[in-house]
């Protein structure tokens, strides 16, 4: 079974909406927003743009959420929407899974607050409700009435590699027809302060991918891309998802049109990357436009999923430290076949999708 | 099998407690609060082990991964030859919620990056497979109150595909002040021992624990010479898409999910012996699940709720349940519903008052969620397996 990706959604740094990403992926880095956080240090982030999450017609439905949710269900519709699928499709036959990182933390940091300030039998009983994990895929769920299959995952690794595993069965044993399958994250305040902490900010502003570097830079960003999986085609299909592993890392059987390598800072040690530069064709990495993200891998996956079915490479963003390397250097039109994407762990793991063009 | 919880450090001490009609919930005594609810700790649990690093939760998931090894006749070599998942839920282990983390950042802007290192390298799932040293697909699900349901579910899923020869599965969460104090804002916190399916019912007591199934592909069971006398037969998942917080008012997901379960076990609804019902004491929960129940398998099923002995324990509750289903269907016997005692007009099912004889092969578990969702699974003993 090789599912087809024929839906996306997104809310990113670039935007809302496939448009948004691929005016983004066209034009190229751009520098990360300046924050200064309550100590008046400075953090550079790549965050929603504002407006990014403002829709009359969705945001009826999701009024009371939280921000989180809000995301989630902004690429998520847009994703099925994309997807046009028939009106009378039977909605008890629609699997879900959304995956996250860190989760609802700006909602729980909320309701840690409440505790702390009204004590903890006076807190709110809508922002405990919206603290819990599973709270974005219940809002995902009951906005397109979603009756198949819902799963949320939370963890930092590979959380959506998961969850393709599982989609990709759940199709593959008939327990659904279509599953949309995403995840998301968020920003905030306190979270912030844990970026400044743990994190090293580049002076310049530029997370650098192909620096390969035992102490990276990073950058958070923020965001949620949604993808609809069937098992067969349609004539919008984006790309045929191929493989999924989470393992010790070996090279691709075979060597990819394009190798996305997902360096964005977030691990301690980004050395290992070097390892996978003679596995490829060309290599890019999209970092730069989307922030740093433990759990970004479905943003790097749009941008490829958008790649595999305009055929189009759009050039690599940020270039230093790779004079050597075959990357994507110009955006141009090219008869891909085979797009790659690798994360790494810190235990020594590789997650890697292995997408295919539709057709 | 292996569990823990406020019944007992194993699941033989929980029988013990089943077998007694014994629960002792008490006073709060692993954290400060200012709410008088009673809850179900897990007594006489020391969770100081360091590689742990004070983790209760994941010390509680390995005390009951390590029974289950040993009642699956497995040790840490096993695991190291086979292809190994490990399929954990959990609510508190999934959440960046120190309180003493997020007072220190209040209070002076700053704070210590200890709990949130914990939390990044402490996703339960990984956490359990580090510690046994193994290479496995790990996913940590974060679905409420079914998590450990749903983890099960997805382990059985990881099994039919050929992705793992051993999956240790289930749930795990300690008690912690988020929930305690949000379920009480909700009003659903019971100030007496909860009393599930009683007509008289307040809502739930928190509780804690884990609770570990190990289950194996049938050709690596057979290439060792083990021969287990239970099986997870089927499993069902589906969401009410209603609300965020209410069941939908006809059992909506709750019912697609037991014909799944039944479908995909090729079971008849007269064939399930018995029910351990999600059953968590509150008013909607348990008046949407029995009208459930009782319109699929009749109003004479036997069903219990074991949250009367262990309380809410969230996101353990489906990995615990789904260990005492098969301890009941194992042992031949069920525990009286504790807590139950006058009947709801309005729930036609009647939830068992005394220590009941069981005859069958297959029974029920069922996890109702936060968010719509709801997960069955179907137990059930192996052919030729003694019953």
């Amino acid at each position: 079974m090789t599912p087809f990706l024929n839906g996306l959604g997104i809310v990113a740094a670039t935007g809302r909406g496939i448009n948004s990403l691929r005016s983004a992926l066209q034009s190229g880095w751009r520098p990360p927003v300046t924050i200064t956080l309550p100590d008046k240090c400075e953090l550079p982030v790549y965050p929603l743009p504002s407006g990014a999450l403002e829709d009359k017609s969705l945001g009826r439905k999701v009024r009371r959420s939280d921000r989180l949710s809000k995301m989630a269900v902004f690429a998520a519709a847009d994703a099925l929407d994309d997807a046009q699928l028939p009106p009378d499709l039977d909605r008890r036959r629609i699997g879900l899974i959304v995956t996250s990182a860190f989760g609802s933390h700006t909602t729980t940091f909320q309701f840690l607050d409440e505790i702390l300030t009204y004590g903890d039998a006076a807190v709110s009983p809508t922002v405990f409700s919206h603290s819990v994990q599973n709270a974005a895929a219940a809002y995902v769920a009951s906005t397109l009435d979603l009756q198949g299959p819902t799963l949320t995952l939370t963890q930092v690794h590979f959380a959506f590699h998961h969850a393709l595993l599982l989609a990709r069965q759940w199709l593959a044993t008939g327990q659904c027809d279509h599953v949309l399958v995403g995840g998301m994250d968020e920003l905030g305040s306190v979270m912030h302060f844990i970026c400044r902490s743990l994190l090293r900010s580049p002076m310049d502003g530029k997370l650098r991918p192909f620096a390969f570097a035992k102490y990276p830079a990073a950058i958070p960003g923020e965001g949620s891309a949604f993808f609809l999986l069937s098992g067969t085609p349609q004539p919008g299909s984006y790309a045929r998802l191929e493989e999924i592993t989470t393992a010790p890392w070996s090279a691709p059987a075979k060597a990819p049109d394009l190798h996305i390598l997902e360096a964005d800072g977030t691990l301690a040690d980004e050395s290992g990357y070097a390892n996978f530069t003679s596995v490829g064709a060309q290599f890019a990495a999209y970092a730069p436009l989307f922030g740093s993200m433990p759990g970004g891998t479905p943003l790097q996956a749009a941008a490829a999923a958008l790649m595999l079915k305009e055929l189009v490479c759009f050039a690599t963003p940020v270039t230093d430290g790779a004079s050597a390397l075959p990357l994507c250097r110009a955006t141009a039109p090219q008869p891909l076949a085979s797009v790659h994407l690798t994360r790494l762990h810190c235990n020594g793991t590789a997650g890697q999708i292995q997408l295919l063009a539709p057709f | 099998m292996g569990a823990v919880s406020a019944p007992g450090l194993t699941t033989s001490e929980a029988l013990a407690s089943f077998r007694a009609a014994r629960r002792e919930p008490g006073r709060l005594t692993l954290f400060e609060s200012s709410l008088d609810l009673p809850v179900f700790e897990v007594a006489r649990f020391d969770a100081a082990h360091p590689y742990s690093d004070g983790v209760r939760t994941l010390e509680l998931a390995l005390h009951a991964v390590r029974e289950a090894l040993t009642d699956a006749a497995l040790d840490s070599g096993a695991l190291s030859s086979a292809r190994v998942g490990v399929c954990l839920g959990t609510t508190v282990a999934s959440q960046l919620n120190d309180l003493a983390f997020y007072r220190s950042y209040k209070t002076t802007g700053s704070a210590p990056m200890a709990p949130v290192r914990r939390y990044l390298k402490g996703n339960l799932a990984d956490a359990v497979a580090a510690h046994f040293g193994i290479q496995a697909l790990t996913v940590t699900v974060t679905n409420a109150c079914s998590s450990g349901a749903d983890a099960i579910a997805i382990g059985a899923q990881w099994i039919n595909a050929g992705l793992c020869d051993l999956v240790l599965a289930g749930g795990a969460d300690e008690l912690n002040l988020v929930p305690l104090s949000g379920f009480h804002a909700l009003g659903l916190g019971c100030p007496f021992p909860c009393t599930p399916f009683d007509k008289h019912r307040q809502g739930l007591n928190l509780g804690e624990g884990a609770g570990i199934v190990v289950l194996e592909a049938p050709a690596h069971a057979v290439a060792r010479g083990h021969t287990p006398a239970l099986a997870l037969y089927g499993h069902g998942t589906a969401c009410d898409a209603h609300h965020l917080t209410a069941p939908h008012p006809e059992g909506r997901g709750l019912r697609a999910a037991l014909y799944q379960a039944l479908a995909l076990a090729g079971v008849r609804p007269e064939e399930i012996a018995f029910v351990n019902a999600h059953g968590t004491g509150t008013q909607e929960n348990d008046l949407i699940e029995g009208n459930t129940l009782a319109a699929i398998f009749g109003p004479s099923l036997p069903v219990l709720s074991t949250k009367g002995y262990t309380g809410h324990t969230l996101g353990a509750a489906g990995g615990l349940e789904a260990v005492f289903t098969g301890l009941a269907l194992r042992e031949g016997w069920l525990p009286p519903s504790i807590g139950f005692s006058e009947q709801d007009e309005r729930i036609p099912i009647t939830p068992l008052r005394e220590h009941t004889e069981i005859h069958g092969r297959f029974a029920l578990s069922t996890s109702l969620a936060f968010g719509g969702n709801n997960t069955a699974l179907l137990l059930g003993f192996t052919k030729g397996a003694a019953q």
